[in-house]
This record gives C-alpha cells, structure tokens and sequence, in this order.
C-alpha cells in the first residue's frame, strides 16, 4: 500500500489543520520533511504511526499530551489525525482513508472508511482491517525513529526473533504447530489412560506440566527481553543527556569508551580461554601418545624389512604363484607340497595396498604427533600470556570506569545530579533484568530438553503396550502431520534466513568501503558483522549503523517480496511504505548516500524527516531521481529572536528559512516547497 | 578431494554410557546438553580419542557393557580426520603385536581393542575429575597430558589368597 496523505489537527506542535501529500508514484516514490531538532519531525512520525496503531514509537515522550497546548488555551479538547492510503493494483488497489481522534486522556474515535467515486464508505470493523494492511508486527519495521537505531538489538533476543518470524511470515505456522501439540498432548492422555499404564501415566503428566508452564516461561521471558530493551533505551537517553552538559561532556564520553571496551575486552578473554581449551583439546591425544609411538617405529621399520625377501612383495605375487602353480625361479609349486606350504607362508609377511596405505597413515600420523607436541607448549604458552595481558587491561578499564563514576557523582549541580542517579537506576535494573532473564533462559532450555527425553520415553513405552488401534492411529496421524509442518517450516526458514543474509551482503558488498559480511545465527537470528578475517565488528560502529539500516530495508523488501530471489512464502506479503525519522543523523557522512540510495532502491514508498545538518549533498545526489514531494516543517516561535539563530536549508541555489521568531503562537507548519 | 575411509566399512564403537558425564564436561556441557563451561570439544570424537590415548598409556582396559553403551561410527572419525588413530591406539598399547592390527582381516579386533582402550580411559578420566573437582576440565587435561608412561608394576597382581 502507499500512503497519498496525511492530515494532522492539533495534535502536538501542529496547530489547527495541516494537510500533506505524500509521492505516491513507481519513478518519484521519496517524500522529503526538512525540519530542524525540535520542529516536529518526530511528532509527523507519531502521528502515523498512532493513526494506524493507536501507539507511539518508543522514544517519544509525554505521551499523555497530545493535543496542541494552544489549542487547548483555546479551548478544544481533542486531536485528529487522518491517513488516507490506497491498495497497490493486485491488492485491488482501493483507496481506505482512516482517522483517529483523542484527548489527552484516550482515543475517542478511530474509523475506517473505503472511498468509493469520491465518497466515503464506513468499514465496519475497521480496526481488524488496518491490522491485516499494517501487521503488528512489521509496524516497527515500516515506521522507524531511526534517531533510535543505536538501540535497535540486532544480537538475537527472544523478541528480536518473534518479531522477525513474524515478518517472514512464520507466525501462522508457530500457532497451527502449538495447537497441534495440544491435540497430540490430549491422545497421550487418552492412550495412557486406555492402557491403564500407570508408567505411561506418569511420563505423560510430566510431560503435560512442562507444557503447563514452558508457555508461560517463554511469555516471561519475551517480557523480560522487552524489559531489557526499554531500559536500555532509557538508559542511552539519559547519558545522552548527560554528554550534552557541559561539566560532563568530557566524562560521558570516556565512560562511553570504557563501556565499549570492557564488554569487547571481556569477550577477547573468553574467545582466547576457548582458544586454549581447544588448543588443550586437539593436542590432548597426541601429547599422551607420544612417548608410545617412539618405541613403534622400530617395529615400522622392521616390517618393512619382512616384506622385503628379498625385494618387497605383493600378496598379488603369491596368489599368482599358487594359482600358476610354478615359482618365478621355474620350481614346481602343487598344492599339497612343501613348496606351497612355504609359499604359503610367504603371505603373512606380503605387502598388500589396504595395509601399506595404514603403514603410510600411521608414519603421517606420528609425525603429525611430533609436530602438534612440539608446538602445543609455545602455541598454549602465548594465549595463556595474552589472557593474563587482557586481564590487566581489564583490570585498569575498571578501575578508569570507577573513577568517571566518581568524578560525575562529585559534580555538584542539580540537573546532573538527576540525570546521574537516574542512569544509576536504570543501570542497575537492566542488571537486574538480565540476570532474571539469563536465569529464566537456562530454566527453558532445559525444560524444552526434558520435554523432548519424555517424549520420547513416552514413544518407546507406548510401542510395548497394547494401544487401541483407533487412538494409535490418530496419534500417529497428527505426529506425522507435526513432523512434516516443523520439517517444511524449518526449510523455508533456513532458506528465509538465507535469502535475507544474502541480500543483505548484497546491499554491504555496494556501500561499504570495508569487504565486511553479515552473518545471520539460524538458531537465535543475531545479526553480525564480520571481517574479512571472520572477527566480530562491534554494532556501534558506524559500518554496524550501516548493517541496521541495511538490515530494516532488506526486511522491509522481503516482506513485500521485492528481493532479487524469491521463496515459498506461507503468508501474503505486505508491500508498505519506509518511514523514518531522522534516518542519517546516526550515520558516518561517508555512508549516508549509499544508505539514502538504498532504502530508496528497496522500497516501494519511502517517506524521510531529515534534518539540515544530515542533507548533504551525497544524500541530495542519491535521491534526486525519486524525490517527488518535498516540504518544510516550519518552526513559528511567539517570542522575539533575541539573538537567537534563524536556521536555513539551501536546496537548488534557494534559501529556505526553518525558524521564525515573533510568530502569533508556537506552532510547526509545513510549507510545500516540491516546486520551489 | 575427498580421501576415502581406510576402513573397508563403516563400523560402531561402543563406549560405556555410565561416562556420559565425563564426555559432557570435556564438550563443556551438563547433563541437559547446556552448555556450562569452555569446551575442549565440540563433537563426542575428541572425549573418546583422549580416553583411548589414556587407556593405551595407563594400560587401563574395560570391557562395554551392551545394556548401557553408546556409539559413534568412524565415518565421524573419518570426516573429523582421526581415523588413523583408531590403528594406532591399539597398535602402541600392543607394540610386540607389530602392524598386524593393520591389515584389512583384523578390522574388527581394532575396533574391540581400540573400544577397551576408550573404556578404561574413561574410568580412569572419571576417576581423575573426581579427585579434581573444583577444578576447571582444561587444568585437569592439561595435566593429564603432562604425566609420563606408567611403568608397568613389576610385583603383578596380587596373589589369589583362597
């Protein structure tokens, strides 16, 4: 679907009516809102995505006043918003326009209606149809604060991943999978009951209170994850905050690094202590054997020295000499005689090609042996250095990190104060949380393993009694039909994960200076970034900004089918357009085109809110081809200037104004400046 | 290209399932197959490989039982690259015996000898961690592989006193 327009009334900063028009076109599909820190960039990304939601994205703040405080002066007490978007073509392309009204308190109206010949039909049920057009799940994906996108976990959390099987298209297939569960759990319960079996009973009452609670478990600890998510957010925030006072400014930054180098020096120390527990490992067997195999080779020699009389020979040789029945010195050899009792002899010490080819593997395996010996003392001596270097720096990282802690608790000024006990006490709630939820995942994983033992303890049980053929059969029928759905959806979605990880190296291999490669953890959905010489690349840097934004516009134009390969997806897809806030304000200047070139390449309808500062010229370069609507948002302030800076945007050779003082009220307007 | 197996057909060793546990804690893993520790192996090969080099030093031998046993074939030793040590496990714990384990007819002895080797190796790793405990499985390895060829014991078995 693309959106075609949007009119807002005093809903935030927006006083009275405003209305614009998105680019809706294939060729010009980029919509452009210039606007300054402030003007209300994030405010028009709320007001679409609450329009269609009736939520806001996670980093907007007092949510509780939404309607524009000089219009509540005034006297009016609501707020509306209302989208008008249409179906793409094969959808059946109908035109819906939806709107939402509030006051502060909560939302008092929210329709639906079709346009049909300029007319507007009420839908009914509407809220149903607008989720089917925006799945919940994608929404995230689709309206995107990209000012937040530092924030975005790409590292594989349970939520991470819901989100991301629900944008592929599993989620249909998660709950046909779980229902089918039930139904098979309840035959169980009926098969232990026929046989009476009081073993069989128990295994399937242990089976059914692990399904008892496991749903549970796992809902506590998608909470959790969410949890987690949010008071990182907060948390960034307020040191964000932090790092714009000025008697902190300096501190902020060094905690920042200090926080960024603990968490990768303490992962150097783990990969290094897996290194030399897997040094230990494969020279384990050698070290032990080595003193043995010196007294072998001896014998090696010696039995080449047997096959040798008196040149080497091939069992081949005797076999000839039994079946032709003569010697190679002319000498008669019938059976029964000496001679080929002798010959005969001769067989044991023969070479034959099977046992050379193991003498030649045990010589290259003891020499192998020697090799791995000699070297495992150095190779294990030098990890082992290392780890004690890392803990030392480890060590001082800490001990730097305590310092800036103290020294930002010595300022004595109010709002830093705050902001600091504040980042203390999300601090050590996230601590919190994440030790609950690393509890909560051990507790999963192993009642998910106990499930899987009692089952199958149940099956070898229940293959000895005598079940009733009726129950055997429909336990065997819905088995099958579990197996052969969890077999299918774990193809696609190996091949989904695939196609993603493959489109998204496309999309890095085109704009990234650096040869880096996204892998993508079939297991957990972590997303990381790699080296060419296969080492992590940390997501704060700004080729892992570049990774996310790679990474929302390949989900984005998976999910409306729009790869360069395609699979068998098990849900319709869902074509809407991109819509970001503040999309390159996060970026390296070096990769804001490509990335702006990109999300334009990927999407069907791309709408940006982009500030002065973020509109270079690499940007300008890249977009020029598809922008095809353009505004400002204006920011009218009632007070004089006093000093204070006007702020302008230069496009093609004009000069536009984004501020103005002694307006009537304090309002954001938009001007339409396509034309300009 | 792909070197073909030595072996003239695939084959199962069996290992006593008693010791599952000594096999988990050196592939880093509790009972639950989570993982709890640094592994110094990822596959069952390398625990098994290290038995059989222990039994063979310490001269410690166990027959499987076939009630509790557990198996790996060695076409996973073949793609892990250890096969050969399956020859020469039992050759070094046998050297008056030569390179007569080698050929072709005596498959199945290798297999047997190799299969006490891992057994009693696994006791003895058993016995070895208990007295260990605390400690983490790369220090109790690591010092394994210190230790010089047992001598053997020159009195012999104790006398059958009835």
């Amino acid at each position: 679907m693309r959106l075609l327009s949007l009119e807002i009334t005093d809903f935030r900063g927006f006083h009275g009516s405003h209305k614009v028009e998105f680019a809706a076109d294939d060729v010009k599909r980029v919509t452009v809102f210039h606007g300054e820190n402030g003007a209300g960039k994030t405010n028009l990304l709320n007001a679409i995505h609450w329009c269609v939601t009736g939520l806001f994205t996670p980093r907007f703040q007092d949510k509780q006043i939404l309607v524009n405080k000089e219009a509540f002066k005034d006297g009016r007490r609501e707020c509306a918003v209302e989208l008008v978007f249409k179906q793409e073509p094969e959808s059946g392309g109908e035109i819906y326009r939806v709107r939402r009204v509030a006051s502060n308190e909560r939302t008092l109206s929210f329709d639906v209606f079709k346009i049909k010949r300029g007319n507007s039909e009420l839908v009914p049920r509407g809220e149903s149809l607008v989720r089917m057009l925006f799945p919940p799940g994608l929404i995230s994906w689709f309206f995107f604060d990209a000012e937040a996108i530092g924030s975005l976990e790409l590292s594989g959390s349970s939520e991470f991943k819901r989100d991301l099987r629900k944008t592929l298209g599993f989620e249909l297939v998660d709950t046909l999978l779980v229902d089918l569960e039930k139904v098979q759990s309840k035959r169980q319960r009926e098969i232990a009951t026929q046989t009476k079996d009081t073993a069989l009973q128990d295994l399937q009452t242990q089976i059914e209170g692990i399904e008892r609670v496991l749903p549970g478990q796992k809902g506590t600890l998608l909470n959790l994850d969410k949890q987690f998510g949010d008071l990182t957010k907060g948390l960034t925030a307020v040191r964000a905050q932090l790092e714009k006072q000025p008697q902190t400014e300096q501190l902020e930054r060094a905690r920042k690094k200090l926080e960024v180098q603990i968490p990768k020096l303490e992962a150097d120390k783990k990969l290094l202590g897996a290194r030399a527990a897997k040094l230990i490992g494969s020279s384990a067997a050698p070290i032990v054997l080595l003193e043995l195999t010196r007294l072998l080779e001896g014998k090696l020699d010696e039995q080449e020295v047997k096959g040798k009389l008196p040149s080497p020979y091939s069992d081949q040789l005797v076999k000839d000499i039994l079946e032709q029945k003569v010697c190679i010195c002319g000498r008669p050899v019938n059976e029964g005689s000496a001679e080929a009792h002798k010959v005969h002899e001769l067989m044991k010490f023969a070479s034959t090609g099977a046992l050379n080819q193991r003498i030649n593997g045990v010589r290259l395996l003891i020499r192998d042996i020697e090799r791995q010996a000699q070297e495992f003392p150095i190779q294990v001596q030098e990890v082992r250095t290392r780890i004690v270097e890392i803990d030392s720096e480890l060590g001082q990282a800490e001990e730097d990190l305590k310092e800036v802690k103290r020294e930002i608790d010595a300022i004595d000024v109010a709002a830093i104060r705050v902001l600091e006990r504040e980042s203390d006490r999300l601090d050590s709630e996230r601590m919190k949380v994440q030790s609950l939820r690393g509890a909560l995942e051990a507790q999963v994983a192993s009642n998910e393993k106990r499930h899987v033992d009692l089952k199958l303890q149940y099956i070898n049980l229940q293959k000895r009694l005598a079940v009733n053929q009726r129950l055997k059969q429909e336990w065997d029928k819905t088995t099958r039909l579990i197996e052969y759905i969890k077999k299918s959806s774990e193809a696609q979605e190996h091949q989904a994960l695939l196609i993603l990880s493959q489109e998204l190296n496309t999309v890095l291999q085109k704009y990234l200076t650096k040869h880096y490669q996204a892998k993508i953890d079939v297991k957990t959905y972590a997303v990381q970034l790699l080296d060419t010489d296969g080492r992590k690349v940390g997501h704060s840097t700004g080729e892992g900004q570049v990774l996310k934004f790679a990474f929302i516009a390949t989900v984005v134009a998976m999910a409306a089918k729009k790869t360069q390969q395609k699979i068998q997806w098990l849900s319709e897809p869902t074509i809407a357009p991109l819509v970001l806030d503040a999309p390159f304000s996060a970026l390296d200047p070096e990769y804001q085109g490509s990335v702006a070139k990109n999300l334009a390449t990927q999407t069907t309808q791309l709408v940006l809110m982009i500030s002065s500062a973020a509109w270079g010229d690499k940007v300008s370069d890249a977009l020029k081809q598809s922008v095809g609507k353009r505004y400002l948002i204006v920011s009218n302030e009632s007070g004089p200037r006093d000093g204070k800076p006007i702020k302008t945007l230069v496009l093609n050779g004009t000069k536009h104004t984004l501020n103005r003082y002694d307006a009537q009220i304090t309002e954001s307007v938009f001007e339409d400046i396509t034309n300009a | 290209m792909h070197k073909p197996s030595v072996f003239t057909k695939e084959r199962m060793i069996y290992w006593p399932g008693e010791f599952s546990d000594v096999v988990d804690l050196l592939n880093g893993r509790d009972q639950n197959g989570s993982m709890v520790s640094v592994p110094l192996y990822s596959l069952n090969t390398g625990p098994i490989l290290l038995a059989a080099a222990i039994g063979a030093r310490e001269k410690r031998t166990r027959e499987t039982k076939t009630d509790n046993r557990k198996e790996i074939s060695t076409a996973t030793f073949h793609s892990n690259g250890l096969e050969m040590y399956i020859f020469l496990i039992p050759i070094l714990a046998n050297i008056a015996l030569g390179t007569e384990f080698l050929r072709p007819e005596n498959e199945e002895q290798v297999i047997r000898e190799f299969e006490r080797y891992v057994a009693g190796g696994l006791e003895y790793l058993a016995g070895e961690m208990e007295a260990s405990a605390g400690k983490s499985a790369d220090i109790i390895v690591q010092s394994l592989m210190m230790k010089k060829i047992t001598t053997t014991n020159t009195l012999g078995d104790l006398p059958s006193l009835i």
